[in-house]
């Protein structure tokens, strides 16, 4: 078909009036619309965190999330000390269906090049979008790779710890999601939350929530019924383990720094013992956990040592 | 004295179910025989919190392994098993029953009951000799159902060959759609890949050895007892709370003679420990003497009636979820006989149902696109024979008038134009 070039024209050129009017277009360019606001960033500096969050502002700020499972890797990043930057999102945000994930930084793949990378953003001339989200226990090694720290995590035995995170997640966690979900007098709280703004969605958003909810407390307890006050038993026997397990030592496990699993710990007894929270007072895990001193006392160390720029606050409005 | 209702025997184990066999372990360690009593009931119903095991003590009763154990406690009857544990083995002991419930759980509904061919070949018939027979078609699929459900998380819902992820059957899925056990009887047209020819436990065999190995090497790991032969949790204990209930789950891994016993594969060679841990309670269980068994009391034939409607309406698709979450509801709230939201419900279900009838009937009573006012014009009649072009035409002619027999559809318009036909004969041979 292309024969070689001639000075004829050959049967498959474009005439010359078409292609002087194709030359015409495009009439102008526009220049770029940039992206909305909120956008992800082209270039992210720090690596972002995508959590469940009441406002804006609270993210910007680096408050901590209401989701237990968010504030659970927020907490264990912090106590990393990997600066991150907490975006508001929702679980349709997310490609794993659950928040938190987090996106790396463009500039630093999660390889073991941590200093050259953190320290010389720039320096890296090769700018690849490593845009594949990290969720569990990649956060956890994502964390431990970019830990400024010298300090290694020194790990908690591990079956210990499988059991103890069962105890977490079989008792405690029934509990509060019966309390959020279920409970009726929190039901504002539960809408200020979770539930759209819109008026018309909130009666089928809160139907499915509580239906979900339900499904898995059931299957959770393997109990045909969900118990309230069962659930409040349980519970509290989770965290007499807990406190037991504590006993005088700082972290669990006698570590000499907190690990993972005080993160998850954390994540449970600071949004039950938070007063700002908005919890109703009648099906109270708060009465369940102040029992337990040591367990208390872990929550304010260990929200001194991640969030020290609350303190200042908190005293100002005492 | 104390009753106790359980799921029956099976498997050579006194319950079929892991927290029947876990309590069951309990009272006979702490209790005497002749003060308490076993009744295997069957029938989760008989307490009010819809669970079994369930201790009927005077008037109260209490569900499930925790529960009853803290009421013997706080009501006095006898001493706990764990009153020699230090505070830290309590903890233990706590955490590692949730543990239990949160994955030996599921590993066992997945042996049992999510794997097509152990449901098939071991526990189905099992509940079927537990059951009486109309509920034997309903109850234990129900069972299953649930079973099913519970261990969907571990994402090993292939095991279940019925189970199909894009629902329905579809003409290229071929043989993959079929259940396992239909395509063994059909002829083989194609020759089998491996995966094909690999039942679907050995398919999945690193992800199910993988999940085993996780929670069995936990276990594992917390039973370091100096005494070989009697291995127990605790060591200074001679039997806790926490051995009960990992004898409950693990000896429904090890002893159902199931056709694919990954567990049992499992648990044998690589953690010896715990199989002997199995053994040695089942033992003790034996040598204490036999166990109380009582014959349930016969359930009067209302009961039983209601048992059956109750688990074939669980069966209904979508309006069955309804019907479970409603009496759900119900019974959270202990509620019985008629209330303003039963009322309700019934009124909704009794209106929907007429309005449903009478628009079926409506619609029936339409006449086809009606019939009355609409009118059709003859079809134009030709001989067969003029369909075979110009010989056919000449054929026709030759054997004269010929008229067609009159299909179904156009009998009532024939009976006006009678001699149209003869018209269009006509016309037949313009053509």
């Amino acid at each position: 078909m292309a024969g070689p070039p001639s000075s004829r024209p050959g049967w498959f050129a474009v005439p010359a009036p078409v292609r002087e009017l194709f030359k015409i277009f495009p009439l102008t360019t526009l220049p770029a619309e940039s992206l909305p606001e909120r956008a992800p960033e082209r270039a992210r500096v720090r690596p972002s965190l995508y959590v469940f969050a009441r406002t804006l502002e609270d993210a910007r700020s680096g408050r901590p999330s209401f989701n237990p499972q968010c504030l659970k890797w927020q907490t264990f990043l912090r106590i990393a000390g990997v600066d991150v930057h907490l975006v508001p999102s929702n679980n349709h945000a997310s490609p794993s269906g659950a928040l938190p994930f987090l996106l790396p930084p463009t500039t630093s793949t999660s390889t073991p090049e941590k200093q050259s990378s953190t320290t010389h953003p720039t320096s890296n001339a090769v700018t690849k979008p490593t845009t594949v989200p990290l969720t569990g226990s990649k956060i956890h090694r994502y964390a431990k790779d970019n830990s400024p720290r010298e300090t290694t995590f020194s790990d908690s035995p591990p079956s210990r710890t499988e059991a103890y995170e069962a105890l977490l997640s079989q008792n405690l966690r029934p509990a509060w999601l019966y309390a959020l979900y279920l409970h009726e007098t929190n039901t504002p709280l539960l809408k200020a939350l979770y539930l759209p703004p819109s008026p018309i969605l909130h009666l089928p958003s809160l139907h499915t929530l509580r239906n979900a909810a339900t499904d898995e407390i059931l299957k959770t307890t393997r109990r045909s019924l969900v118990d309230p006050r069962r659930l409040l038993v349980d519970a509290t026997d989770a965290l007499r383990s807990l406190s037991a397990l504590l006993a005088d030592n700082d972290w669990f496990f006698g570590q000499s720094e907190p690990g993972l699993f005080d993160a998850e710990v954390f994540a449970y007894t600071h949004l039950i013992l938070d007063e700002a929270f908005g919890w109703a007072d009648d099906y109270s895990l708060a009465q369940c956990l102040v029992k337990f001193d040591n367990l208390v006392e872990h929550r304010k160390r260990l929200y001194e040592r991640c969030w020290p720029e609350a303190l200042g606050e908190e005293v100002n409005t005492n | 004295m104390l009753h106790l209702h359980v799921w029956g025997p099976a498997f050579g184990l006194p319950s079929i179910d892991a927290e029947c066999l876990a309590i069951i372990a309990y009272f006979h360690n702490v209790l005497p025989s002749s003060s308490w009593r076993l009744i295997p009931s069957n029938d989760p119903t008989v307490s009010p919190s819809n669970l079994l095991p369930a201790l009927q003590h005077e008037d109260k009763w209490i569900s499930g392994f925790q529960p009853i154990i803290e009421y013997l406690t706080s009501a006095a009857i006898c001493d706990g098993l764990d009153e020699t544990l230090s505070s830290i083995q309590r903890a233990d002991s706590v955490a590692y029953s949730a543990y239990l419930r949160a994955h030996a759980g599921p590993l066992v509904d997945l042996s049992l009951y999510v794997s097509a061919a152990n449901w098939a070949a071991t526990t189905r018939p099992a509940y079927s000799s537990l059951l009486t027979f109309p509920l034997t078609w309903t109850v234990p699929t129900l069972i299953r159902a649930e079973a099913i459900k519970r261990a969907e998380h571990l994402g090993l819902a292939e095991l279940d060959t019925d189970f199909d992820p894009n629902g329905g059957l579809h003409l290229s899925a071929g043989r993959d759609a079929l259940p396992e056990t239909f395509r063994r009887h059909i002829p083989l047209m194609t020759k089998k890949t491996v995966h094909e020819e690999m039942t679907p436990e050995q398919a999945t065999a690193i992800r199910l050895f993988g999940l085993t190995e996780d929670c069995l090497t936990v276990l594992d790991d917390l039973m370091k007892g100096e005494d070989e032969e009697h291995p127990r949790f605790f060591t200074d204990a001679a039997v806790s709370s926490l051995d009960c209930l990992a004898f409950g789950y693990l000896a429904l891994m090890q002893k159902p003679a199931v056709p694919r016993s990954f567990l049992k594969d499992w648990l044998e060679p690589k953690t010896p420990r715990l199989h002997k841990f199995v053994d040695s309670m089942l033992a003790a269980i034996t040598t204490r003497g036999d166990l109380p068994w009582v014959t349930a009391e016969a359930t009067s034939v209302a009961r039983f009636g209601g048992r059956i409607l109750d688990s074939v309406l669980r069966h209904i698709p979508n309006l069955g979820e309804h019907y479970a979450s409603e009496m759900r509801h119900r019974a959270e709230h202990q509620k019985t006989g008629l209330d303003q939201r039963a009322l309700m419900l019934i009124m909704g279900v009794v209106l929907t149902g007429l309005a449903t009838g009478y628009g079926f009937q409506a619609y029936r009573a339409l006449q086809p696109f009606g019939a009355s006012t609409q009118s059709w014009k003859p079809r134009r009649s030709r001989t067969r024979l003029s369909e075979f072009g110009q010989l056919g035409s000449m054929l026709s002619s030759a054997m004269g008038p010929f008229q067609p027999v009159p299909s179904g559809l156009d009998l009532g318009a024939r009976d006006q134009g009678g001699p149209n036909g003869m018209l269009v004969e006509v016309d037949s041979e313009v053509d």
